[in-house]
Parts: C-alpha cells; structure tokens; sequence
C-alpha cells in the first residue's frame, strides 16, 4: 500500500458540508451557543446547542489535515497541519479562507498506517501534503512496516 | 489657556482610561471573547492576540486585525507541548513532563516565570497533562495509561500545585486516578474526564484537598468544557451534556450521538 494526498494548498477544498457521523473526535469549543469540536484530521463538527437536551449538528467544516482551532468572533483560526488558516466564518453555511500563514507548523511525523493491512508500506511523507488515504500500487522504498 | 489646560486634563484622563483598558482587556479571556476552549486547546485568543503554541514554541500574534494576524514574536517552551490555559494575566503550558508558567507583560507577550518538572523520570513521553487554575492552585492531571504499550511505569494522578507565586510553585497534593485526562474548573467544583473510569466531580471547597462526591460512570470520558452551569463532556464519539447543580454534582441533560 502507499499513500495519497491531498495538496495543502489547496484552499478550495476548504468548505461548509451538511452534518456528518462523528468518527474521532478531538478539541473542542464553545461560542454563544455553538458547538465546535474537531473531527481529526479532517475538520470540524458546528453544533448548534441553543437547547442543550437536544443539541444538533448543523455543518461539517472540510478542512483536511486540522486538528487545532479556535473561534474569533466571524474568523475562525485553524491549523491544516503545517499552516495556520484564518478562515472568514460569518456565514456557517459558507465559510472562506482569507489568509493562510504558511509553515507555523511542523508537520508531526504521523504514525499512520494502512487500516486492515499486513506487511511493508509506503512511509507517510508530511512534507509531500495531507494523507487522504491509502491504494494498491508500486511502491518507492517501502520502508514502514505493520506491527 | 484655561481651556488648553482643560484640553490636556481631558486627554491625560482619556489615556489613561485607555492604559487602565488596556490591562482590563489582559484580565479574562472568556468572558471578554465569548469563546471557550477546552483543556487540549492549543490556541487562545486573548485581547488583540492569538497565542499558539506547536510542540516545542509559543507564537504571539497581533489581531488588532482579527482577519489579517501579524507574528510579533515566537519563543521557546520546551520539549513535547501540549495544552495552553489562560488564568488572570498568567498562561499555563502543560508539556509531557513539565508545567510551564508565563505572565503577560503590559504589551501582551509572554514572560517565563517558571518551569516545574513532574519528576516522573521516564525516558518515554506518551501521554498528556492538560492544567486548569482557580484562585491560587493549578489543578493538573497526568495519564500515562492513555497509550500504555509505550511507558513502562505507570503515573495516573490528578496533582495540586500551590501558585501563588508563579515563581515558584509547590506540589502539595495527589490524588491518584484511573486515567484522568481533560478537566473543567469552578469555584467549589472540579470534574475531571478519568477515561474509561468515567467522569469524576471533586469538591474544592477545600482547594488543596479535593474530595470525591460523585462518579459517573458507562462513558469514556476524555476531555470537558464548562459553561456557566452547563458541562460539556467529549468522548471519543459522542459529546454528553450536564446540568451542574448547586452542589456542583451534575444533572444529565442530553448526548448529541454519532
């Protein structure tokens, strides 16, 4: 196996989704009567708990590659793993990267690995982007193994 | 002249008005943004700055212009870090094996006042120490049970550190826990995500000894976030919602699922 990417440039991809599952979640925050809380490595969960017995998921923010965030007001500040994005969010529904400042991060050397999967693989490589995920092909320098 | 001098005196008061608003702003985050974070937060708008913290530096942004962040200056913390907490002038940055304290000077950046090593001699550093503050104790946990293939001893504590004085803070109580992660603060109230064990709520009304009242259990609880008396707890595929009552044990609410 080896792995795919996606370009960390690629602002585009960054936009307002209808809700999704929750998966892995991770760092949360609250403003008003909102809800944020990150889906790892792939963006951030908007809830809207105006009535916190029944509070309700309303977009799922794309924004590949995040796992830390926080909220300004209409500007939301958001990492993509190696850039910190400043991201105009005064429509929830239709949400705009104004700035990316490049590089405030080290992109970490992830321990991932192919789900279901047995022997040698293709390394994650952060500084070739994000990892979207994993194919079947020939593989350059298989150095990582399953344990 | 008279009215000159009247002029000056207007414009003395209203800089010093300004100055006096200035520290005001520096005072509390929460209340001031509207926004908060939980105990994982990495990073923390406070007044006209955004502070980010990235494994081993703290950057200091000016947002004067929320929408255009200017760098003013990145500093060096430590090895491995993790959390970063505001509390009344103070920063709080919780490491794999050390609690470090920055006061924010008049212009906003960071200023070392200590850096206190949890002494847990290990040579692996897998595992997370979030910090919260009330008053003059910081409240912080250790967990190496989170990812236990990698450490060979076992460290699963809550720990109350006395800092009144940033300078020099003193370890003065640990309670020992299952796997305790994020925690949530109030005056009276600690509740403390402990994993699999559930959530745990200690009473502080005795700050240096906090005491067991309740436990809920059925959920692996890894990280909370209060606001005003309503707690917000994550786990890993549901966020849980409780009501905090006056004796600061807590009423559920809701579960927002899958």
């Amino acid at each position: 196996m080896k792995p795919t990417y996606y370009a960390y440039e690629d602002w585009g991809s960054i936009i307002s989704e209808p809700p999704r599952d929750f998966e892995k979640l991770g760092k949360i925050v609250t403003y008003n009567n909102h809800i944020f809380i990150n889906e790892k490595y792939k963006g951030i969960h908007v809830i809207d708990n105006s009535d916190p017995v029944h509070g309700k998921k309303i977009y799922f923010w794309v924004i590949n590659g995040n796992t830390e965030f926080t909220v300004n007001g209409n500007v939301l500040y958001a990492n993509n793993g190696r850039d910190l994005l400043v991201i105009d969010i005064s429509d929830y529904a239709h949400i705009v990267v104004l700035k990316a400042l490049l590089n405030q991060y080290e992109p970490e050397k992830l321990k991932v690995y192919p789900a279901n999967y047995n022997g040698y693989f293709e390394c994650f490589d952060p500084s070739k982007g994000l990892l979207k995920g994993w194919e079947k092909g020939t593989l350059i320098n298989p150095n990582c193994k399953t344990i | 002249m008279k009215i000159n001098a009247q002029i000056l005196a207007i414009a003395a008061f209203l800089i010093i008005s300004a100055m006096a608003c200035n520290v005001e702003s520096l005072g509390d985050s929460e209340t001031e943004s509207g926004t908060l974070s939980g105990s994982y937060a990495t990073m923390l708008t406070i007044g006209s700055h955004l502070y980010l913290i990235n494994d081993s530096q703290i950057t200091t942004y000016d947002i004067n212009d929320p929408k255009d962040p200017i760098i003013i200056t990145t500093q060096d913390v430590g090895f491995d870090i993790q959390s970063l907490y505001y509390y009344e002038g103070l920063l709080l940055i919780g490491s794999s094996n050390e609690m470090h304290i920055f006061e924010l000077d008049s212009q906003g950046i960071p200023q070392r006042k200590s850096a206190t090593n949890y002494n847990l001699n290990l040579t692996d550093f897998c595992f997370f120490e979030p910090i919260v503050v009330k008053n003059d104790y910081a409240y912080v946990t250790i967990a190496t049970r989170v990812i236990d293939i990698c450490s060979s001893a076992q460290f699963n504590e809550l720990r109350v550190y006395d800092i009144s004085n940033p300078n020099t803070p003193i370890l003065i109580k640990t309670v020992n826990l299952f796997c305790p992660r994020g925690l949530a603060i109030v005056d009276g109230g600690l509740y403390v995500c402990d994993d699999t064990a559930g959530l745990k709520i200690f009473s502080i009304e005795d700050p240096k000894a906090p005491l067991l009242i309740q436990t809920i259990d059925g959920m692996q609880a890894y990280d909370c976030i209060l606001k005003g008396d309503l707690l917000i707890v994550v786990c890993p595929d549901q966020l849980r919602q409780y009501k905090v009552l006056n004796d600061g044990t807590l009423e559920y609410l809701g579960s927002i699922q899958i």
